[in-house]
């Protein structure tokens, strides 16, 4: 645990603090494991309850000056938001089925509008029910008993988003890198540690060069794409057993190309999120404390990958063992139903248990974990005692957590 | 009198983020905190000490104080015993924020959505998605969970393949007539019939047109008529797009028991189990429509529906087992009105194939 300390290692400037991390993987692998049997039992109600126990987990083990945070959520709260949701989701699909069904068949330019419509309100639920969600955690978050908070307006930052993802989009993605730190701008200026607010002092320039390359590989795969729409078809239509050798060569040519654009632009992505976490921990200010963070690129793309091998890993060593004690064929006399039963049920447990169980298994504690870790190990804070003069203030936040109702701000429970 | 030295701990006093070094020592049922100079700063009931972590109990022991922003903090070395014997209520949690009126309001209004969503909103939205579909695009999906539901039938068969039978007289009775019923019918895409054997009497209409019937049925039906009575209430379902609006409805109950069951843990699997339990063939409704327009077809053909009314009431009489039967196969959850509705609105008497058709259509799989 202690190799991976950059911070110490290079002796810091003599008033910058290094926020300590004290998780050690044992007792969070059974935390995971209880987490996902009374998951399993409770046919999901319980993950609200899950979701706070790991919070509380993670949060108690990160320390600043010696003190811990502190969550204080409950998985009630988180519950109550969510079937509030819910609730508040009947009625706006009610009114999108009634719509869907007042417009005439024979008009698809106006199912088109119906289906457009659709996606903007998904959007502004997506943008709205992540500030919410912040605004519930800080709410929720304490040091040394004094509450973190979230001011600032759902709807101003909605307006933000849908401006930056506009101009994103019009930019070809080049804009992105700017639509994120503005928007991580916004949320650090109006987030506070008791009655003072933070700062944030970064510019998205730095990420050009970090940006460029999945930019560049982008632009690539749509030119690639555009190829074989040119020559196939959009839907493929052109694509026939029958097609002169040139033709096969091609199609193999552009899908390989697609194929490795993008296994290259996921490597390419996550470099830059790794240079965009550390350009927004690293211009945080809080008076005149300044964060920050020398997040490891190499370093957690080994324990991305290593997650994949482990996984591959246990697929393999599953489907031996289901080979080696000749499971399937024992069926076949016991009759017609036992054979249906047994053939489809067994791979839909085996295809359960491999994909969304071990897997996630596997990555929240080799990956994640890492992730959390080295962002909480290499984030250091010049004038660290900046942060004791905060004082508490009267806010205690929303009174359920997260669910989308509470993103509309609907109801005031 | 040990109990009486002041220990040094940390505190927090709950109004700045600020950590000042006190000592604290516990007097009568009161933890007393003073300064250095034993100023006194504040006096904690035992019965109101909590701990911050309750499954953080090793030291340093964090304390908060019920109802209040303040913390203390003992020292590394100091495993609290002075004190935490003495707190009775230390595990104790405070009442949360939402009040049971809201838990009884909120789960009211989410039960109520949810048997909205399933029985209002997931039918009303599948019959308009099924009006986008261009009837090419249908029609490829048809041909493809063909492929997938021969794939299935010869995987839970015996023999383990399935067996398409090709008899060209039979199958020449068979498409002629469906051409006919298509025709009058008015489809958006032509229809092909399949026979394959596999011994469950049943027909299966898949998008597209697909029509699959398994020999299960010739054995069981008794005369052609029967058989040509099913082909048409299939090939109804068909016109209607029935089966495309079924998958799609599927589908949304799929995406609603994957949102109330979350996306934590198997919970994408679960859902696709629970709506296949759920939403699982045509509605009433669906099939009523299917039956007016089949018996419709019939009549202008001068085709009696009797020997289908007949038929439809003996596979539900001699289907026992219709619980077991896998629920993709069990389609036609059949029903005296039903029967009653055909026999009303049937019409013609004419013998849609003659005996020496019959004989090759039952004999196509042996």
């Amino acid at each position: 645990m202690d190799q991976a300390q950059p911070i110490s290692t290079n002796p810091p400037p003599p008033a910058s603090h290094a926020l300590t991390f004290h998780a050690r993987r044992g007792p969070f692998a059974g935390l995971l494991m209880t987490n996902a049997l009374l998951t399993i039992l409770t046919l999901g109600i319980y993950r609200f309850w899950a979701k706070t126990r790991i919070r509380r987990f993670f949060w108690h083990n990160v320390s600043f000056l010696d003190d811990p945070l502190e969550y204080t959520g409950t998985g009630g709260e988180l519950f109550v938001g969510f079937l509030i949701v819910v609730a508040v989701l009947f009625p706006l699909g009610l009114i999108y089925s009634a719509i869907g069904a007042l417009v005439p068949p024979d008009h698809p330019e106006l199912r088109a509008a119906l289906e457009i419509a659709y996606y903007i309100v998904l959007f502004a639920l997506l943008q709205i029910g992540f500030y919410r969600m912040w605004r519930y955690r800080m709410s929720r978050t304490r040091w040394r008993g004094v509450r973190f908070g979230l001011d600032g307006s759902t709807w101003a930052y909605l307006k933000l988003s849908a401006g930056w993802s506009v101009l994103t989009a019009l930019s070809l993605g080049a804009a992105y890198p700017w639509m994120q730190i503005d928007l991580w701008r916004y949320q650090i200026r109006h987030t506070r540690l008791g009655d003072t607010s933070f700062r944030f002092d970064g510019n998205a320039r730095e990420l050009v060069s970090a940006w460029a390359p999945t930019f560049i590989i982008a632009i690539a795969i749509a030119a690639t794409g555009g190829l074989f729409v040119y020559h196939f078809g959009w839907d493929g239509a052109g694509i026939s057993g029958g097609m002169p050798d040139d033709e096969k060569h091609l199609l193999a040519g552009l899908v390989a190309t697609i194929a490795g654009l993008a296994l290259l632009s996921t490597v390419t992505f996550f470099y830059y999120r790794i240079r965009q976490t550390r350009l927004q921990i690293s211009g945080i200010r809080f008076g005149d404390a300044r964060f920050a963070s020398a997040m490891p690129f190499g370093r957690l793309l080994l324990y991305a990958l290593g997650c994949f091998v482990l996984a591959g890993g246990v697929v393999l060593a599953a489907f031996l063992a289901a080979t080696a004690f000749g499971s399937i064929d024992q069926f076949w006399d016991m009759g017609f139903q036992m054979n249906m039963e047994s053939g489809s049920l067994g791979a839909l447990i085996a295809t359960i248990v491999v994909v969304f169980l071990i897997f996630p298994l596997i990555w929240a504690l080799i990956f994640k974990f890492e992730v959390i870790r080295q962002t909480v190990i290499t984030t250091a804070i010049a004038n660290p005692h900046e942060l004791e003069h905060a004082a508490q203030t009267a806010d205690r936040g929303p009174r359920t957590g997260e669910g989308l109702a509470d993103a509309l701000d609907i109801g005031g429970f | 009198m040990g109990s009486d030295l002041a220990k040094s701990v940390s505190f927090n006093d709950g109004k700045t983020a600020a950590r000042r070094k006190v000592l604290a020592e516990v007097s009568g049922d009161e933890l007393v905190l003073s300064d250095q100079a034993y100023r006194e700063l504040a006096r904690w009931p035992l019965a109101d000490i909590r701990y911050v972590d309750p499954s953080q109990r090793r030291p340093p022991l964090r304390l908060r104080l019920s109802g209040t922003d303040a913390r203390l903090t003992l020292d590394g070395g100091d495993d609290g015993g002075w004190l935490k014997y003495k707190c009775p209520n230390l595990a104790k949690r405070d009442a949360g924020a939402v009040k049971w009126p809201t838990w009884v309001a909120a789960g009211i209004l989410a039960l109520a959505s949810i048997a909205g969503i399933f029985v209002f909103l997931l039918p009303a939205a599948s019959s308009a998605i099924v009006g986008l579909v261009p009837p090419g695009l249908e029609q490829k999906i048809g041909a493809e969970a063909r492929e997938q539901l021969l794939n299935l039938l010869g995987r839970v068969s015996k023999d383990g393949e399935i067996q398409i039978c090709r008899d060209p007289q039979a199958q020449a009775v068979l498409d002629r007539r469906a051409l006919e019923l298509v025709t009058l019918m008015g489809s958006p895409f032509p229809v092909r019939v399949t026979v394959v054997r596999f011994p469950v009497p049943n027909a299966l209409t898949l998008p597209g047109g697909e029509i699959v019937i398994l020999s299960g049925l010739l054995d069981k039906a008794g005369s052609g008529d029967a058989v040509i009575g099913v082909l048409a209430h299939e090939i109804a379902h068909a016109v209607r797009r029935d089966p495309l609006q079924v998958s799609i409805k599927q589908t949304g109950a799929a995406l609603m028991v994957s949102l109330i069951v979350g996306d934590v843990f198997g919970g994408t699997a679960l859902s696709g189990l629970a709506s296949g339990l759920i939403e699982t063939g045509y509605s009433r409704d669906a099939e009523s429509a299917a039956d007016f327009i089949a018996v419709t077809a019939l009549n202008q053909l001068g085709l009696t529906a009797v020997p289908l009314a007949d038929f439809l009431a003996r596979i539900e009489q001699e289907t026992p087992m219709a619980g077991m039967i896998p629920s993709f196969l069990s389609t036609h959850p059949g029903g005296g009105d039903r029967r009653r509705n055909v026999l009303e609105l049937s019409q013609g008497h004419g013998r849609a194939m003659s005996g020496y058709d019959w004989q090759a259509l039952k004999g196509m799989c042996r």
